[in-house]
């Protein structure tokens, strides 16, 4: 085994081992920047943005065609005064966001619906925009309850390509996106 | 452990198997590559541990000393060395070879050729997109001459003479006024942004390439169309041309082999990391596999030698039990027979030996029956004369233990100076003077039992130069002492008859002669024969005691044997004496009864008591001291006296008759009482005294029952 890859296999045995505190420790660059809770007639709706910032490797494997997918999740629970919480509705959705050389163009597309975006800035932005999601119906809802919104956003690593999957596990501050879990607590 | 390969090889190979799949990046096991990857790590560690702990095994089996763990060790290590070798080598030229060939699909001269298409595509797209603001800025110059009602009508027409796709004109606020289309689909396009909007009421035109859903480009250029009136708004118009085909199906395939190329590029690493994991995996399952088979056969090999070796142990300990043989024909198994063979063979020498061994101990005992029965001593001796064994007979006679004769050299028994050592340098003698022939000789010895007759003879074993010896030792004073008895018998018996016959008429003829003569004699020659004939009378009357005395000698009168009381009787005897002498008796109490004819012990009490009487006559202070004693099974009793004591010289004959110191008597009062106890079972001693007078011990049996009592 030449030293190189010798060098890399313990990496990558070093990285495995390191991947579950790693997981918690990565620098999150993906940050909430606001959110809000606001009721309209049926459900209540939650706004505002991921402020996404990719690292170098990122943005190179972006630009190189890699498609990033990013997933956000959405945990909901009523706070229950002698009980633990009673966990309602959890959602995810995925938010790919892909470059197209030819057009240098940056594409992001949210359950279906593809937006185009002369820069990474824009494209980032619309990524990390959480678009009003409905996360409670208020036809449920309980009167004088307190909810709590549980919210995440990180990068899936196991939709990219598997070879580079394997980098990912090997070098994980460099791949790892992940805000970690934020709340936010609606009275109603 | 054969399972354990098989189940490792099929693991390993599954695990490789989808490693490469998954190098592949195929929509299979999305999501799943890390607990692959994972697993799979897991399963190279684990069966290097299995290698390390079955290595383990190996080493604490020898460090504990387990037979056979060492051929398993060297098997392990040959198979491990004839895996680990060409497995390494395989390994390094297949990680070498990845690396190089991974390696090799990259090339610059690849990238510039894709990243040069992608350029000239970009420019022809450019050039397309130029082409198309040019056209639909011209429609802006002509849409913008016409009055905003003829705008609408004219859409169409101009549209056919730009050859533009869609044409679309907004107002200022985007609400749109006409549409115009060559297409089939009939669908309106999406409207501009807002963004764009604003941007163009700005009087900034924006274009834009959009890849649509079917694969094709699209140019969107949207223009301000300014009008002239200052009543009227001014209008927006975009344009909507399509990118030839070909040209959009050429530049996107660029785009996608250099995004392809570009992916690839950044994942050569892990695409290395994938294939080196999957290579260890196999080196690890193939160097486990060896290793355990190698583990398994050399266990295998060696369990038939391990019996073996365990048989090998029982034999040591005398266990002659068969070893289970292995059915195998190789060699292994004829061993087993074989030692089973031998084994059996063993035990069979083993079985006779131990007959021999039994017969010769049965004899030996038997022998030594035989010897420690004989009443002659028997000594063996060692060519130089050591003694090998004496038998108790041979001990009794020289009255020393048995210990203190065997294992010496003949010189070295007893003391120096010892009679013992006299009589064995004696014999020592003899022994060197007929070193190849028997010779007896007739020896007197003086052991601590008293003075013996020994009949020595001695014998060489073999006729060879160095021969073992053989002496036979026989206590003859008995036999010598009967002789002499009974030689004193028939001479006492007849010197009694031949004197006592003539003793009579000498009586009788000096009785008549004074009867005859005396009257015719004078008185003073009356007086002489009457003198004479006293005398005659007197000497023949002593003569006749003499005879008698003689004739009790020779013929005791045989015992009748009582139940006797010791102390009574010598009591009895001792009141005669009383008025005599000073007498000392201490007499032990509850003395055990003797089987005795009581005459005839009182005589013996009576002829000691006379000898020390007579002994102390001459002395000042005369003293005899009587005593009895039990001395275990006997009971003894002692006379003692303050006289001269017995001479030196005399004790060997004292029993014989008239051997005395007296002036006075017959001779025979010892030989009496020798005779008596004799026919007692008793034993007589003569010692001298502290006081230098003379001590006469007499031992008898004690009586135990009745019932030996009438037996007797």
């Amino acid at each position: 085994m030449p030293a190189s890859s010798r060098r890399e296999f313990l990496i990558a045995c070093l990285g495995l081992a390191l991947l579950a505190l790693a997981r918690t420790a990565s620098a999150e660059t993906i940050q909430l920047v606001n959110a809000d809770l606001v009721p309209n007639a049926e459900f209540v709706l939650l706004e505002g943005y991921f402020d996404i910032q990719l690292s170098q490797t990122l943005e190179n494997a972006l630009t190189k065609g890699v498609n990033l997918t990013f997933v956000q999740e959405v945990d909901t629970s009523r706070d229950r005064d002698w009980w633990f919480s009673d966990t309602m509705d959890s959602f995810n959705r995925s938010v790919r966001l892909s470059y197209n050389a030819l057009l240098r163009q940056y594409l992001v597309t949210v359950a279906g619906a593809t937006s185009v975006h002369e820069t990474l800035a824009d494209a980032l932005r619309a990524a990390g925009d959480l678009r009003a999601w409905q996360v409670l119906n208020l036809k449920n809802l309980h009167r004088k309850s307190n909810y709590r919104v549980q919210l995440h956003m990180y990068l899936d690593v196991t939709q990219l390509p598997k070879p580079i999957q394997v980098n990912a596990l090997a070098s994980s501050p460099r791949w790892q996106l992940d805000s970690g879990w934020l709340e936010r607590i609606f009275k109603y | 452990m054969i399972y354990l390969v098989a189940f490792s090889l099929l693991l390993g190979s599954t695990l490789i198997g989808l490693l490469v799949a998954a190098a592949d990046n195929t929509a299979f096991f999305t999501g799943h590559l890390t607990l692959l990857l994972v697993f799979t790590l897991a399963t190279v560690f684990g069966l290097a541990a299995l290698i390390i702990y079955q290595g383990f095994v190996l080493v604490r089996r020898i460090r504990v000393g387990v037979f056979g763990a060492k051929l398993t060790a060297r098997l392990f290590l040959i198979v491990g060395l004839m895996a680990l070798v060409p497995g390494m080598v395989v390994y390094g030229v297949s990680v070498q070879f990845l690396v190089r060939s991974i390696e090799s699909w990259f090339d610059v001269r690849m990238e510039r050729a894709l990243e040069g298409g992608l350029a000239l595509g970009r420019s022809a797209l450019d050039y397309v997109r130029r082409e198309a603001t040019h056209s639909a800025e011209g429609m802006a110059r002509q849409l913008s001459d016409l009055s905003p009602v003829l705008q609408v009508a004219q859409l169409n027409q101009l549209r056919e003479s730009m050859g533009v796709q869609d044409v679309l004109l907004y107002d200022d606020s985007g609400k749109l006024l006409g549409f115009s289309s060559s297409g089939r689909s009939g669908l309106l396009p999406k409207p501009p942004d807002r963004g764009v909007l604003w941007q163009v009421r700005m009087q900034q035109p924006w274009s834009r390439l959009e890849a649509d859903d079917s694969g094709g480009i699209n140019v969107h250029v949207v223009l301000p169309v300014n009008v002239i009136s200052l009543t009227e708004h001014m209008r927006i118009l975009q344009v909507i041309q399509p990118v030839p085909s070909q040209l959009a199906q050429d530049t996107q395939q660029v785009e996608s082999a250099r995004q392809g190329y570009q992916e690839l590029l950044l994942s050569r690493l892990g695409l290395k990391r994938l294939y080196g994991i999957a290579l260890t995996l196999a080196l690890t399952l193939a160097l486990f596999s060896a290793f355990t088979l190698a583990f398994v056969l050399s266990e295998r090999l060696a369990a038939p030698l391990r019996v073996l070796a365990r048989g090998t142990r029982a034999v040591a300990r005398g266990d002659f039990s068969q070893v289970t043989s292995s059915h195998s024909g190789d060699e292994l198994g004829q061993l087993t027979q074989s030692f089973n063979r031998m084994t059996r063979q063993l035990a069979d020498a083993r079985a006779a030996a131990n007959e021999s061994h039994d017969q010769l101990v049965m004899a030996n005992a038997y022998l030594e029956g035989v010897l420690s029965s004989v009443t002659a001593g028997v000594v063996t001796l060692n060519a130089d004369l050591t003694v090998r064994l004496a038998n108790p007979a041979a001990a009794a006679i020289l009255a020393v233990d048995r210990e203190e004769l065997e294992g010496r050299p003949l010189e070295a028994w007893g003391g120096a100076g010892a009679e013992l050592a006299r009589f064995a340098a004696d014999m020592a003698r003899q022994f060197r003077d007929h070193p190849r022939a028997s010779w007896r000789e007739q020896v007197e010895l003086r052991t601590s039992a008293g003075p013996r007759s020994l009949l020595a003879r001695g014998t060489p074993l073999s006729s060879g130069e160095q021969p073992d010896y053989v002496l036979v030792l026989d206590d003859v004073s008995q036999l010598i002492r009967a002789q002499r008895d009974a030689a004193w018998g028939e001479a006492a018996r007849r010197m009694a008859h031949e004197i006592k016959n003539p003793l009579t008429p000498i009586q009788l003829s000096a009785e008549r002669l004074e009867a005859k003569l005396s009257d015719k004699l004078e008185d003073a020659d009356r007086a002489t024969l009457a003198k004479a004939t006293a005398t005659i009378v007197g000497q023949v009357a002593a003569m006749k005691g003499l005879v008698d005395a003689f004739a009790q000698y020779a013929r005791l009168p045989s015992a009748r044997i009582e139940r006797i009381d010791l102390n009574v009787l010598i009591e009895e005897v001792l009141h005669l004496y009383e008025t005599s002498l000073r007498l000392k008796v201490s007499l032990a109490p509850e003395l055990p009864p003797v089987a005795a004819d009581p005459a005839l012990l009182r005589q013996v009490v009576v002829n000691l008591m006379k000898n020390a009487l007579e002994a102390t006559h001459n002395v000042s202070e005369p003293c005899v001291c009587v005593r009895s004693r039990r001395l275990g099974d006997r009971v003894e009793f002692c006379i003692e006296d303050n006289g001269p004591g017995f001479p030196v010289e005399l004790q060997e004959r004292l029993f014989e008759p008239y051997a005395t110191t007296k002036t006075k008597g017959t001779g025979l009062g010892l030989a009496v009482v020798k005779k008596i106890v004799d026919e007692h079972h008793g034993v007589i001693s003569v010692e001298s005294a502290e006081n230098g007078g003379a001590r006469v011990c007499v031992s008898l049996p004690v009586l135990e029952d009745r019932e030996d009592m009438k037996n007797a």
